[in-house]
């Protein structure tokens, strides 16, 4: 699979910020000052001097469809307002019936591994293991994609003098897991994420299976150990990064990237995203110290022809539900203590324009997904 | 432009001649109109430090181009001599003679403990300019 839909329909904002591969001070996740209060029960209630789960945190960026993701087909207004667009509901006879849920909200197909609606994210939700939560988002008028991405990575809204993530906050008020851990915290990015900032030893990494100064490999540890020595004067942060970097390098060289099979038969997508997920994965399963991984994955800017059936809308969908399913089977069911949040940066209006598609909105839906969630449900404004 | 850095990330996509060097000059660099605080390039040091590997694999791509169409690094000069030789020249050309003692070592360290060819000087060369003193002063 393609990377195509990461550069579909998105508007001229989000064009921009994607072109250049927006880095570190770019966007992100949640905030437990304004979202539900489930949110701290998934992040930050574990004894920190316990064995609490490893945070995973997924960053929908482009605004998502939180009414294509899951679907309220008993809502009368969902209907009336996406003429074009709109998933048949799954007591209709049309082959592109969406996936009953709870009696009111559904999963498209893309979200469901198909029309049997047996994968994708089912299995997880089936379990207990995945919580959607609705209507959920930021208390901002903004619809600026870079304000929202940076007010839901910090973690509070329209306060432009804090610049640390929350994640990144998160990993600094807790001891390691492991004291000598070198990468605590692993941004899947060219530049760290701004959930990650502010997190100890923590590094952004494109493609962790490839992390090296490049060159011959016969001279790569030498020519480290010159680095390392060259760095020992260094100022901080200048000095600790240096050494953290060179003994991540290290410490992913002897990572069987290459070599690893996923559990349970997990097959992740050949996407940006679903590889990024992998490495994740296989950081945890060797157990080299990973406590928070960010990930992104783009393609939610809708402005036209968002097509949640067969189209633009339907690949992302499809390329986030597998690769979490993926995660869930490799990871999350054979019992490693990993909680994975999902988050976009707001949603899109309930009706759709003119474009057959929907523009910048205000709730969207999040995902929570792992052993400790009370999942299975479906969070809305009258349950959460 | 508001500062040496969108200069030099200029000139460097410039002489960017294939789309692995293309990526990794993406990486190295910051990407232009990102919009943070002042003019679009980070003003925190933490952001940059965080790069460091990509910064240092940087080193080894231009130390290694060969082209012959568009840029050769060209290390002749810099093995007519001896080891110790070749790092005074490395000091003079990339550090105008202000090497630091503890650079100055480890690269003589690192020089010495090979055969002394052009593989070894690229490395070499590489090494001094993601040197803490070249990178980030």
């Amino acid at each position: 699979m393609d990377d195509q839909h990461d550069a579909d329909c998105g508007c001229q904002e989000y064009n921009e910020l994607s072109r250049r591969q927006f880095l570190a001070t770019s966007a992100g996740v949640s905030a437990a000052a304004f979202f539900p209060a489930w949110l701290p029960k998934i992040v930050m209630a574990k004894n920190y001097a316990s064995t609490r789960d490893i945070i995973v945190s997924v960053f929908q960026r482009g605004g998502a469809d939180g009414l294509s993701l899951c679907v309220p087909f008993a809502d009368p207004n969902y209907y009336t307002s996406r003429s074009t667009i709109a998933i048949p509901r799954p007591d209709s006879s049309s082959t592109n019936k969406g996936i009953n849920l709870d009696g009111f909200f559904m999963f498209p197909q893309a979200m469901a591994g198909g029309a049997a609606g047996t994968g994708g994210l089912i299995p997880a939700f089936k379990a207990s293991d995945l919580l959607i939560v609705h209507a959920t988002g930021q208390l901002n008028n903004s619809r600026s994609h870079f304000d929202a991405q940076r007010y839901m990575e910090v973690g509070k809204p329209v306060d432009p003098s804090l610049v640390t993530g929350w994640l990144g906050r998160h990993l600094a008020s807790i001891p390691p897991l492991k004291p000598d851990a070198p990468l605590r915290g692993l941004g899947v990015a060219a530049g760290l994420q701004k959930t990650l900032v502010g997190a100890p030893k923590t590094l952004p990494i494109a493609d962790p299976t490839n992390y090296s100064i490049g060159g011959s490999a016969t001279t790569q540890p030498q020519r480290v150990a010159f680095l390392q020595g060259d760095y020992a004067g260094a100022d901080e942060p200048l000095h600790s990064a240096a050494l953290d970097a060179a003994n991540t390098v290290g410490l992913l060289k002897a990572v069987n990237f290459a070599g690893y099979v996923p559990a349970n038969g997990a097959v992740y997508p050949n996407s940006s995203f679903g590889r990024a997920l992998r490495s994740v994965a296989v950081l945890i399963k060797n157990d080299v110290g990973i406590e928070a991984a960010q990930v992104d994955i783009g393609g939610w800017d809708t402005h036209s022809a968002e097509d949640p059936i067969a189209g633009s809308m339907f690949r992302t969908m499809q390329d986030f539900s597998n690769s979490l399913a993926a995660f869930y089977a490799d990871v999350i069911a054979t019992g490693y203590s990993v909680t994975l949040v999902s988050v976009s940066e707001f949603g899109r209006n309930v009706r759709e324009n003119g474009s057959q598609g929907t523009d910048h909105g205000r709730g969207t839906v999040m995902f929570a997904m792992g052993k400790g969630i009370v999942g299975g449900r479906v969070l809305t404004e009258d349950t959460a | 432009m508001g500062s040496p850095s969108p200069l030099g990330d200029a000139r460097v996509r410039l002489i960017t001649t294939t789309e692995a060097e293309a990526w990794q000059t993406k990486e190295v660099f910051k990407p232009i109109f990102s919009w943070d605080t002042p003019d679009g390039f980070p003003d925190k040091i933490e952001y940059w430090a965080g790069n460091i590997v990509p910064r240092w694999g940087f080193g080894t791509t231009l130390s290694n181009l060969n082209s012959a169409t568009t840029i050769a690094v060209d290390t002749t000069l810099y093995r007519a001599g001896s080891p110790d030789a070749a790092i005074d020249l490395i000091d003079q050309n990339f550090f105008g003679g202000e090497m630091p003692t503890v650079t100055r070592t480890g690269l003589l360290t690192y020089i010495k403990a090979g055969t002394f060819n052009d593989a070894r000087v690229r490395e070499t060369i590489a090494l001094a300019i993601s040197a803490n003193a070249f990178q980030w002063y």
